[in-house]
């Protein structure tokens, strides 16, 4: 069963005639060739069994290949039997049997008859397929290697092939040597695709990873490069190796640089951050480099090393920074204010008892501005005005006070001393107005008045009611404090504060633009 | 509020002219109590732009004390126009120190919360009194 294009079709089927010798190695020799030239196995093993059936007029050839195990034999190709037969394996049960003996000792089995041999374990298999002439020749490339198989050759008639032995021999050893190369073959490539593969990996991590990667001799010397750097800085490979790369650190980091390479080797490690030219952008970009030593040759060693990418960390501490010198400023501001509002209530109280009340409500006002200022969003005038009705804590607080005005944004500069003064105004109220005798009206109306330089903004807190005259008080109190002196100094505005019988009225004007 | 007693500096500072920045009303209305209480003139100012204006004009100060933050606009082109014309400063700061630039290393400076008896110690140095 030749395949297509074999040159065993340049061969007749033997007939045993007289020149069945030169017949026998004009084949033999044809196949030599095609077995030192092969590298396909199952094609060269398949040829065998053909070769080997025209060569001595056998009817069955077999090529078994023994398991890694040695428990069984695999039926590899075979000439004469249905192709279904090949890659079929029989377990070895007899360790006595001659085919045992074969694959153990290297030892040929020559069978004339086999219904005469009671040893031979693939006899019910011979019996099956009627045949009698039998020999088995090991696989072998020589005394001392591996005993790879086994090669079958069998009649219907009795024979002996005796005489044929050493030819069948010279048949078993070129396959059991081509086998060899032929695995060595494969497994040489195997080796190279997984070489390939595991270089293709290592590439794939060094030239992927989001450092610049590169790797330098001692003196900063710069003997190879991960594509990154050129993609990064736009700095072409060549100009950058050697200490080329020098180049792009910004001349401000040059010494930083050189510092820590000439502490390196000492350290046992390379560590800098300097700014890097991006070529492309036309900027510089803060980077962290580091570099171990690796890979010693005569003593010195090649550094492995990265550039990391860090201008925004670094950004992100600077804010950092800002964040926190600004929450110093304002804590200690903070302070100085709690402290002023403790001085101030402190003058203007008539008992220690009033000291406390007063100073806790004005501590609790300062808390609710410090709450609007933290929570980060855009405060309006009206919540602002809102927030201060509601901690009031009356029922009627609504149809006691009006507000009425736009939605004007406040600058956070704005929110603290506004606060303390509605404040201020809702106290007294509390005291001695409106709210204090649940009858009578609070509007709070504000607008803004855009002039070609700045917007104002005008807040009327217009109280009106049953209300007696105020006791004159020597005392310059704290609310009149903050609405004539505090508001002026600190927003620039300008005030207009009114107690009289039935009436108080504030009418303050705060610059919007100026203050902010 | 240690030190802060009446007699903390009093009389040390007598006839001075102090310019004065600060723009928190009540850091402002502690620091001139304790200047006048000391015997001083002050001139008071919240913000940047008066100040300058008023640092250029012809009532020169005697010294001056400064807060660095006023109103988010910082202090030194005001310290800069007052060190240029002989005006001893003080920086009055509620940030670390560390924040002030090197070029004021020589200028003196007080981190808030500030006691009055240093403030006016301070000043009082300053002027040689």
């Amino acid at each position: 069963m030749p395949a297509d294009g074999s040159p065993l079709d340049a061969f007749p089927a033997s007939s045993r005639a007289p020149d069945a010798a030169l017949h026998q190695h004009e084949m033999l020799a044809a196949f030599a060739e095609l077995a030192i030239l092969s590298e396909d196995i199952d094609r060269l093993l398949q040829e065998a069994c053909d070769y080997v059936r025209r060569a001595v007029g056998a009817d069955i050839v077999l090529l078994y290949r023994q398991s890694a195990d040695h428990r069984s034999v695999e039926v590899r190709a075979g000439a004469g039997i249905a192709p279904a037969l090949i890659g079929g394996s029989i377990t070895r049960r007899d360790e006595q049997s001659l085919e045992s003996r074969l694959l153990r000792d290297g030892e040929p089995v020559i069978v004339p008859d086999a219904r005469d041999e009671p040893r031979l374990e693939t006899r019910g298999l011979l019996r099956r397929f009627d045949q009698r002439g039998l020999a088995l020749i090991p696989l072998r490339d020589g005394p001392g290697t591996p005993m790879l198989g086994l090669l079958h050759i069998s009649t219907r008639e009795p024979r002996d092939f005796s005489a044929e032995f050493a030819y069948l021999r010279i048949y078993a050893s070129l396959v059991a040597a081509s086998m060899l190369r032929i695995d060595a073959l494969r497994r040489r490539g195997d080796e190279r695709a997984a070489r390939e593969r595991s270089e293709w990996q290592l590439r794939l991590v060094l030239e992927g990873i989001p450092q610049l990667v590169w790797c330098a001799e001692p003196g900063a010397q710069w003997r190879w490069m991960g594509p990154q750097w050129t993609e990064v800085t736009g700095r072409d490979p060549d100009s950058s190796l050697g200490r080329g790369w020098l180049d792009a650190v910004h001349p401000e980091d040059a010494v930083a640089v050189e510092e820590a390479w000439g502490a390196a080797e000492a350290r046992g490690i390379f560590e800098v951050e300097c700014r890097i030219w991006h070529q492309h952008d036309g900027i510089y970009r803060w980077y962290q480099g580091r570099a171990l030593p690796t890979a010693f040759e005569l003593g010195e060693p090649t550094w492995v090393g990265t550039f990391t990418d860090v201008e925004d960390l670094r950004a992100l501490e600077a804010r950092q920074a800002v964040l926190v010198a600004e929450l110093q400023h304002r804590t200690r501001n903070l302070l100085a204010v709690v402290e002023g509002i403790a001085l101030q209530t402190m003058a203007a109280a008539a008992s220690p008892e009033a000291f406390e009340a007063s100073f806790h409500d004005r501590l609790q006002a300062l808390a609710r501005a410090q709450r609007l200022l933290s929570a980060g969003e855009r405060l309006t005038l009206r919540h602002l005005l809102e927030t201060e009705r509601d901690a009031l804590g009356i029922a009627d607080r609504e149809s006691l006070i009006v507000l009425d005005g736009p939605d004007v944004l406040l600058p956070s500069t704005m929110v603290q001393t506004l606060a303390l003064v509605i404040h201020e105004l809702a106290t007294n109220s509390r005291k001695h107005g409106v709210i204090a005798r649940g009858a009578g009206r609070i509007a709070i109306r504000w607008q803004v008045n855009v002039t070609a330089d700045e917007a104002m903004l005008d807040l009327g807190w217009e109280e009106t009611g049953d209300l007696p005259a105020p006791a004159s008080d020597s005392r310059r109190g704290f609310g009149r404090e903050l609405i004539e002196r505090a508001l002026p100094f600190q927003l620039g505005a300008s005030s207009d504060y009114r107690i009289v019988a039935g009436a108080v009225t504030c009418r303050l004007h705060v610059p919007l633009g100026g203050a902010a | 509020m240690s030190g802060d007693t009446a007699d903390g500096g009093a009389g040390t500072l007598v006839g001075r002219r102090l310019l004065v920045c600060e723009d928190e009303f009540y850091v402002a209305v502690r620091l001139e109590r304790a200047l006048l209480d000391a015997g001083a003139s002050v001139t008071l100012f919240a913000s940047l732009a008066p100040a300058l204006a008023h640092a250029a004009g012809e009532a020169m100060p005697d010294a001056a004390l400064l807060d660095i933050n006023l109103r988010g606009e910082l202090s030194f082109p005001l310290a800069d126009a007052l060190l240029a014309r002989g005006v001893p400063v003080v920086f009055l700061s509620g940030y670390d120190t560390a924040t002030i630039p090197p070029t004021y290393r020589d200028v003196a400076r007080l981190q808030k919360p500030v006691t009055l008896v240093q403030l006016t110690r301070r000043l009082g140095e300053l002027l040689g009194s």
